[in-house]
């Protein structure tokens, strides 16, 4: 393998991965506040259809992305409303909003399946950077949200871990009694982070149609919400950690590709199943080790509905 | 009764600083939970087929036609129906017994997959042996290759506490990676037609069809609509099934009676992943007699949204399999009239959301907080469909 390709390789892993990416950070956030929403994969489809008929009227890919945002926001406060404010069960209201957004979509959406996006999102050289031998093309001749994308993680990991609003955050996630009685409004901010995380997880999925497909198709995420929402468990509620997994998974899907062209024996569905495989590891080895030590990494209210007293 | 100090001790800073007059609590005493959702779930699945047609740009009276004559209205509609119902009447068992304590079994598509697969490997490994040797030795390859499917899930869950919600979720991916392998390598077809889809299985290895008077449906349906009255029985005239529906109730009790908690656990969620590759086995030999990753087509997921619906009634189960196979045959015939099929997954989704609804106001209720200081919520006891196990 010559150096121009690996470096194109790279190149295409980090791309490919920048909608998880985004749709990973949101839900990390959600799921510190003691939430989880299962409903994410619905949540990129609504983004990615809203945000390919925004580009496809306005020709602009930026509020394509806006309006993606927009929409998976809103499509995000349902699922918020129902279960944080009603407290009902979470992996029942996901599944029922997955399958609305597929069937609405679907039915939407048939009227712009193989049209070829005019609003695509145009790669951005860095100036000098880009002309470095190697690094250059592996990694400054990405798109801009590409690169706001890498650095949505160490965000995250500000505000959760160097911030006064980070401190209530996990204390929501953690023991939201506690944080209720020092005042700090558990149903409010799990709402509000709910449409946080589906405002990042609608901007994933219009990258998805109008910067990684570039067209609009029936279920065109293929399951990266679900890998957004995999990878938060393989990174252990780290938000640099998800920095790691979904360039991680993002090299497990390339290399499948790259050994077919290369001819390395090695089944494709060997790369396309490691990422689960791994991350269920990853969680039963974490597990194991932290049984010893006696603390769990997961946010302690994760999944359960909050009740005063 | 209140006393004045805990009136004191409750009206904390937070309440003055809500600008909402308004607070949702628990009602202390929730009473006929499963009459409210069963009526909130009809009362959806009328307003959303009434809704329906207009997101489409097709007449109101040919949609309702085509859903009818995919369903009630035609033979084939019928077996239409009851293939589908197969596969999903031992999916939404599957769900159901692991739910009745507090388990998700949300990787019953992987299962259905593995077992199919595994039924196919023991086909594939006999090639010349009879039918009545066949048959049985693949339903219960079958069986097995389920229950391996959940067995690493459930021991990260039981001894190392790492909720199954995600660990069986993500072996669905696995097991449709390994049945594409399978498909496109070792298993490839001599005469591919479309699709990831294995080499067809011996044609003794099929089970047969039934003709009832135009509505041809394998002989695996019999199976499938027996399965919920032996659970049902099971649960009620049996040690374990009294066991399992105690633990369901309150851990802790079965344990102070000498129950064996960690036992009944992982029977259950074995005999979940044990339905699920019989389903996903049954359904294969039945239909298309061919492996394929296609096979199950959400049939998991849609057993585990009838199973929470059901709330631990087999028989509930059995019941709304049929109605969930009505929908998905319905929706499956309004391609005639040139609607995407899956707008019934729409109307599916829209329905279990009013379920939700029904739920939380069967649970909860709205209470005035506007100087009042009085708390009921500490004296319920932990609604049981919370997954508090997990943690």
């Amino acid at each position: 393998m010559d150096y121009q390709f690996l470096a194109l390789t790279i190149a295409t892993a980090i791309g490919l991965s920048t909608a998880i990416l985004i749709a990973a950070t949101g839900e990390l956030l959600v799921e510190k506040v003691g939430v989880y929403n299962i409903a994410l994969e619905g949540v990129m489809l609504v983004g990615a259809l809203t945000g390919f008929i925004m580009g496809q009227t306005t020709g602009s890919w930026v509020l394509g992305l806006i309006a993606g945002g927009v929409a998976g926001c809103a499509f995000a406060i349902v699922f918020g409303l129902i279960t944080v404010v009603l407290r009902t069960d979470m992996i029942v209201v996901g599944v029922a909003l997955i399958l609305v957004a597929l069937g609405t979509t679907q039915t939407i959406g048939a009227s712009y399946v193989s049209v070829e996006a005019i609003a695509k999102i145009p790669n951005a050289e860095i100036p000098i950077l880009s002309t470095l031998p190697f690094i250059g093309t592996a990694l400054f001749q990405q798109t801009w949200v590409t690169y706001i994308a890498m650095g949505l993680p160490f965000v995250a990991a500000f505000i959760l871990f160097r911030t006064r609003h980070g401190l209530n955050m996990r204390a929501i996630g953690e023991n939201p009694n506690a944080a209720d009685t020092a005042g700090i409004s558990v149903v409010g901010w799990r709402l509000f982070y709910v449409a946080v995380g589906g405002l990042l997880a609608g901007v994933g999925g219009a990258y998805i149609t109008l910067g990684i497909v570039d067209s609009w198709a029936g279920n065109v995420t293929a399951g990266q919400g679900w890998i957004a929402f995999a990878i938060v468990f393989f990174a252990g509620w780290q938000p640099l950690w998800i920095l790691v997994g979904a360039y991680f998974f993002g090299a497990l899907s390339v290399l499948g590709d790259v050994g077919q062209i290369m001819g390395w024996g090695v089944p494709s569905e060997a790369f396309t199943v490691l990422p689960y495989v791994g991350t269920v590891a990853v969680m039963m080895l974490r597990a194991w080790s932290q049984k010893r030590k006696g603390a769990v990494s997961w946010p302690a209210s994760l999944g359960l509905p909050f009740y005063r007293g | 009764m209140t006393t004045s100090v805990e009136a004191v001790v409750v009206s904390s800073p937070t309440h003055k600083r809500s600008f909402w007059p308004w607070r949702i609590e628990r009602r202390p005493d929730p009473e006929r939970i499963s009459l409210y959702r069963i009526s909130a779930v009809l009362l959806g699945l009328a307003v959303s087929l009434v809704v329906a047609p207009f997101f489409t740009s097709t007449p109101p009276a040919e949609f309702y036609k085509a859903i009818w004559s995919g369903t009630f209205g035609s033979p084939l509609g019928m077996s239409n129906v009851l293939t589908i119902a197969t596969p999903l009447i031992l999916a939404g068992l599957a769900a159901s017994i692991p739910y009745r304590l507090g388990l998700w079994n949300v990787g019953i598509d992987g299962q259905m997959l593995m077992g199919a697969w595994t039924a196919t490997a023991v086909a594939f490994a006999m090639p010349q042996a009879p039918g009545f040797l066949m048959i049985p030795s693949m339903m219960i390859a079958g069986m097995i290759g389920g229950a391996l499917w959940i067995i690493i899930p459930t021991f990260a869950r039981i001894v190392l506490g790492v909720s199954e919600v995600i660990t069986t979720f993500l072996l669905n991916f696995v097991a449709v990676g390994w049945v594409a392998y399978w498909c496109t390598g070792p298993w490839y077809p001599k005469s591919s037609a479309g699709g990831v889809r294995a080499e067809p299985l011996p044609i003794q290895g099929e089970i047969g069809k039934m003709d009832i008077q135009g509505v041809v449906v394998s002989w695996g349906i019999l199976i499938a609509i027996a399965l919920p009255f032996v659970f049902w029985a099971a649960f009620r005239f049996t040690r374990w099934g009294y066991e399992v529906t105690m633990i369901g109730d309150n851990h802790r009790s079965g344990r102070y009676a000498g129950m064996n908690v960690r036992r009944l656990l992982v029977t259950s969620m074995l005999m979940g992943g044990l339905l699920a590759g019989f389903g996903g086995t049954i359904y294969m030999m039945g239909t298309s007699a061919q492996l394929s990753t296609g096979l199950t087509n959400n049939t998991g997921f849609n057993g585990l949204v009838i199973a929470v619906l059901a709330g631990s009634n087999e028989l509930a189960v059995l019941a709304l399999a049929f109605i969930y196979s009505l929908l998905l045959a319905g929706g499956g015939s309004l391609g005639i009239v040139g609607v995407d099929s899956d707008l019934v997954f729409a109307i599916i989704g829209i329905t279990l959301i009013f379920g939700s609804f029904g739920e939380a106001y069967a649970r909860l209720r709205l209470v005035r907080t506007k100087g009042a200081g009085v708390r009921s919520d500490s004296k319920v006891k932990e609604a049981p469909w919370t997954i508090n196990s997990s943690h």
